[in-house]
């Protein structure tokens, strides 16, 4: 850094995972009747109730791939990538589930897939 | 005639240069002030014998609450008629409670007439004017406050996490992951934030506070400046003007391709030389040196 105005700055490294993991295990449900609308999500080292405050409110994303490829926004090329956005709503029980809903239901087959959990809105 | 409101009389307005030697103007009327009371003392309005108590018209509003006083009826929404007028000094009496109507010549209000029929007394006096058959509930209905204010006035808020020179975590956007020096709030809200472009290539930019972790990490900025003239207007998107339709060339899209203006180039230098300079005497300056997101 000692280096003058000359020096190009430095090429910018990409940048690590900048959310949490977490997986879909279901739907809200109860024993026989599961309602699709609101999704159980178990994030990664959640493990009880207090510790899914921070948690709140954050935007999650359902990531997957598809045949066909669509427009992008902000890209040129259409990509296979898709996304299903929702938010974090509430806790679920007592040891650190979640629940959360999306703009759309999420689609069984996600169950047991990872999705992401956001670090925004962020509140710290 | 009664104010409906306050059910006190309805007085008639005098004006303060009327002939009528009888009539006194208020700031005359001081009866006396000598009391132990510094608050009398300080109007001189008041009789001694009043001390200043709540506004009872006030009682029971949340706004407009206020001793009651000449003074500060004058300003008070709640007020009748009649308190304005003697708040201003206007009425005749020196105290309200000695109001009473100016003499004038009236109009008859009442007329006799002459009914037919047997036994009936032959007359009967009969309003000139009739009573109208409606009264509103409220004289003057008070106008709901309007709460819709514009965005250009909203209450701009920040986290007390985020204060001048702190490093932030961009958590979002084309910078993610990258670790930036807060400078300031913008008027609408935003945060203006700066790499400093050297070391991570975040120019100066204005993010939003929810995509933005706060470090506990503070530099000390008091003696940076930033140039006044970045601001919103600054940041704004710049409209392409729109070519005129030439024939033929109606979809023709030349894409404006964004370069970074001299005067970005400019001012990025000015501060993040300061910068640079403020990070150098941190102890842990080769923490910052080092990163390369």
């Amino acid at each position: 850094m000692a280096e003058t105005q000359a020096v190009q700055a430095n090429p910018a490294k990409k940048s690590g995972r900048l959310y949490c993991k977490a997986v879909f295990t279901g739907y809200t449900r109860s024993h026989r009747n599961q309602k699709e609308n609101t999704a159980l999500l178990k994030i990664e080292g959640v493990v009880s109730k207090e510790e899914t405050e921070f948690y709140l409110g954050k935007r999650c994303a359902y990531v997957y791939k598809a045949r066909r490829l669509t427009a992008c926004p902000g890209h040129d090329k259409p990509s296979r990538l898709r996304v299903i956005w929702g938010k974090v709503t509430r806790s679920h029980g007592n040891s650190g589930v979640v629940r959360a809903k999306f703009r759309k239901n999420l689609p069984s087959k996600a169950m047991g897939k990872r999705i992401r959990v956001m670090l925004y809105p962020s509140r710290i | 005639m009664r104010d409906l409101v306050s059910g006190r009389p309805r007085v008639k307005f005098i004006p303060n240069n009327s002939s009528d030697p009888t009539f006194a103007t208020n700031k005359n009327a001081i009866s006396g002030v000598g009391s132990d009371s510094e608050y009398s003392e300080k109007i001189g309005l008041f009789k001694t014998n009043i001390k200043p108590k709540a506004c009872l018209i006030c009682v029971g509003r949340t706004h407009h609450t206020h001793l009651q006083s000449p003074a500060a009826h004058s300003s008070c929404v709640c007020q009748s008629q009649s308190d304005f007028l003697f708040s201003k000094g206007f009425l005749q009496g020196k105290s309200r409670n000695t109001l009473r109507p100016m003499p004038t010549t009236k109009e008859p209000t009442v007329v006799t007439k002459k009914i037919g029929g047997d036994k009936n007394g032959g007359e009967r006096q009969v309003r000139v004017k009739r009573m109208p058959r409606w009264y509103p509930t409220e004289d003057k209905p008070r106008k709901l406050k309007n709460h819709k204010i514009a965005f250009n006035q909203h209450k701009r808020k920040l986290r007390a996490s985020i204060t001048p020179g702190t490093i932030l975590i961009l958590v979002a956007g084309r910078h993610k992951g990258k670790r930036v020096v807060f400078l300031k709030q913008l008027n609408t809200g935003l945060l203006l934030v700066t790499g400093p472009y050297h070391l991570n290539g975040c120019p100066l930019r204005r993010i939003n506070q929810r995509y933005v972790i706060a470090t506990k990490t503070k530099l000390d900025i008091k003696d940076v400046k930033v140039p006044d003239r970045v601001n919103d207007e600054y940041f704004k998107r710049q409209k392409s003007k729109k070519p005129k339709h030439t024939e033929g060339d109606i979809f023709s899209t030349e894409k404006e391709v964004y370069s970074v203006s001299e005067e970005r180039k400019e001012d990025q230098a000015s501060v993040d030389r300061q910068l640079l300079d403020v990070i150098r005497k941190q102890k842990e300056k080769k923490l910052f040196f080092g990163q390369h997101n």
